[in-house]
C-alpha cells in the first residue's frame, strides 16, 4: 500500500516536471522567434482591411521664385488619416529631392477631429533649422496646405505638431491651426 | 446758466481739438533676440546684436522729425519674457510697432531666391479675421491671441505703404509681403508689423537705415493722415 501511494506521488512528480519542461521548451522556442504566433483581430492592421486604390496626387512647392507641382501616383484609402500620412510623407520626400530642405523630417502620428476637418500631423521634430528665415517657413507651411487643400478638399484646417505638442518656434505661432487656404 | 454752457461747450471743442491735432507720434521698435535668444548667426555674429545696432541708427534717424518719437523694446544685455514687449508697448499706447529681424542670406540655392526685404503683420485666417471685429474703447476682456484685431486694417494698410515705398528703392520683386502668424507681435493693440532682413554680411544693414526709416515715416504719416515731410 505504502509502495502504490509512493509510487503515485512520484509518478505526479515526473509528469508535473515534465510538463513544465515542455511549457519551457515552448517558451524558449517561442521567444526566440522559432513558434511565432499569429494572433487575428478585426481590429488589427486596418491598412489591409480597408479598402485602397491608387491615385494621382498633386504636390506643390514653392522653388525658384515659383510654386511648381508633381504629379504623384500614390495609395488613395477610405481612412482618410492614412491618406494624409501617404501624401505628406510623398511631399516631404518631394521637398527633400527637391533639395527645399535640409532638415528631413517623418510622421509620427495623423489624427482628425469628429467632424474629419481639422487634420493634426505630428512630425518626429520641428520641420525648420534655426538658421531659416521666416519666408522659408512661410512658404514651406503653404505648399503643405496646398497640396493638401488641392487633394482632399475635405480638411479646412491643418495643425503642425512635433511630438504631439505644438511645434516651438521664434517667428511662427504653431498654437493654432493653419487653414488649408493659406496665406499667400 | 449761459456762462455755464459756454464753459461746457468750450470745453468739449477744446478737447475735440486736442483728439484731432495730435503733434507726436510713438513708434516702438523692437529688436528680435535677447540675452538669453541670440537668434540667427549672421557672418560669424548674432541677430541680436545686429538688429540692436539697426535699432538704434533707425531711432537717430526718425527722431531728425521732431514729432516722432522712437522707443526700443530692449536695451543690451536685456532678458524679456514672452508677451513683455506687447505688454510694453501697449501700456505706453503706442502709435506703431515694429518688430525687426535679420537672417543669412548666402549662395546656398535654398536662400538666392528669397526677397531682400519680406514685411509681415499678424494673421491667423485671411478671410475670416477681417469679418471679426474688436473695439478698443469698448469695455470688454479681448484675449492677447485676438487683440491684434483691434487694429488689422491699420497693420495691413501700413505693411502696404511700406511695400510701396521700398520698392522704389530696391527691385520691384523683391520685396514680400504676408499676413501670417507672426509670433513677435502677438499681443500688440497698436499697428504692428514686422520687417525680415536678408544680410550677406554683418554691416551691410547700414544700407536700409535709410530706406527703412523713410518707408516707417510715410507708413505713420498716411496712417494717422499728416503731412509728409520731405
Amino acid at each position: 500500500m505504502l509502495n502504490k501511494s509512493c509510487y503515485l506521488y512520484n509518478f505526479k512528480i515526473a509528469l508535473l516536471s515534465l510538463l513544465f519542461f515542455l511549457l519551457g521548451c515552448f517558451f524558449y522556442l517561442l521567444y526566440h522567434q522559432k513558434i511565432v504566433i499569429i494572433w487575428t483581430d478585426k481590429t488589427d492592421n486596418p491598412v489591409l482591411l480597408t479598402p485602397a486604390k491608387r491615385r494621382s496626387f498633386t504636390l506643390y512647392f514653392f522653388k525658384d521664385n515659383i510654386w511648381k507641382n508633381e504629379q504623384k501616383e500614390l495609395i488613395d484609402s477610405d481612412d482618410i488619416r492614412l491618406t494624409i500620412n501617404y501624401l505628406t510623407t510623398a511631399w516631404l520626400n518631394q521637398i527633400e529631392e527637391e533639395r527645399l530642405t535640409d532638415k528631413p523630417v517623418t510622421i509620427q502620428a495623423v489624427l482628425l477631429n469628429e467632424l474629419d476637418t481639422l487634420a493634426f500631423i505630428s512630425f518626429d521634430r520641428s520641420p525648420f533649422a534655426k538658421h531659416y528665415s521666416v519666408f522659408q517657413k512661410i512658404m514651406w507651411i503653404e505648399g503643405l496646405l496646398r497640396t493638401i487643400k488641392k487633394n482632399l478638399p475635405k480638411i479646412t484646417e491643418v495643425s503642425l505638431l512635433a511630438h504631439h505638442q505644438p511645434i516651438i518656434d521664434m517667428h511662427i505661432d504653431f498654437s493654432h491651426g493653419f487653414p488649408t487656404t493659406g496665406f499667400c | 446758466m449761459n456762462q455755464n454752457k459756454l464753459i461746457i461747450f468750450l470745453t468739449l471743442l477744446l478737447q475735440l481739438k486736442i483728439n484731432f491735432c495730435k503733434t507726436s507720434y510713438t513708434i516702438m521698435l523692437d529688436p528680435a533676440g535677447d540675452a538669453a535668444e541670440p537668434g540667427r548667426v549672421i557672418d560669424e555674429t548674432y541677430e541680436r546684436g545686429l538688429t540692436l545696432q539697426f535699432a538704434q541708427a533707425l531711432k537717430k534717424e526718425l527722431e531728425s522729425d521732431k514729432s516722432i518719437r522712437v522707443i526700443l523694446s530692449r536695451f543690451p544685455g536685456e532678458s524679456i519674457e514672452p508677451l513683455q514687449n506687447a505688454s510694453f508697448a501697449n501700456r505706453l499706447n503706442v502709435d506703431l510697432f515694429v518688430s525687426l529681424h535679420f537672417y543669412q542670406k548666402t549662395s546656398n540655392h535654398l536662400q538666392d531666391t528669397q526677397p531682400a526685404i519680406s514685411l509681415y503683420h499678424l494673421l491667423y485666417h485671411p478671410v475670416t479675421d477681417f469679418w471679426q471685429s474688436a473695439k478698443k474703447d469698448k469695455l470688454e476682456f479681448i484675449p492677447y491671441d485676438e487683440i491684434y484685431k483691434v487694429s488689422l486694417n491699420e497693420s495691413t494698410k501700413a505693411v502696404q505703404i511700406a511695400k510701396k515705398l521700398l520698392e522704389t528703392t530696391f527691385i520691384k520683386n523683391s520685396i514680400f509681403t504676408v499676413g501670417c502668424p507672426f509670433k513677435p507681435l502677438l499681443g500688440v493693440v497698436a499697428p504692428a508689423f514686422a520687417i525680415e532682413i536678408g544680410l550677406t554680411d554683418k554691416n551691410s544693414w547700414q544700407d536700409f537705415v535709410k530706406p527703412i526709416s523713410l518707408s516707417l515715416n510715410h507708413v505713420y504719416k498716411q496712417l494717422y493722415k499728416t503731412e509728409v515731410t520731405k
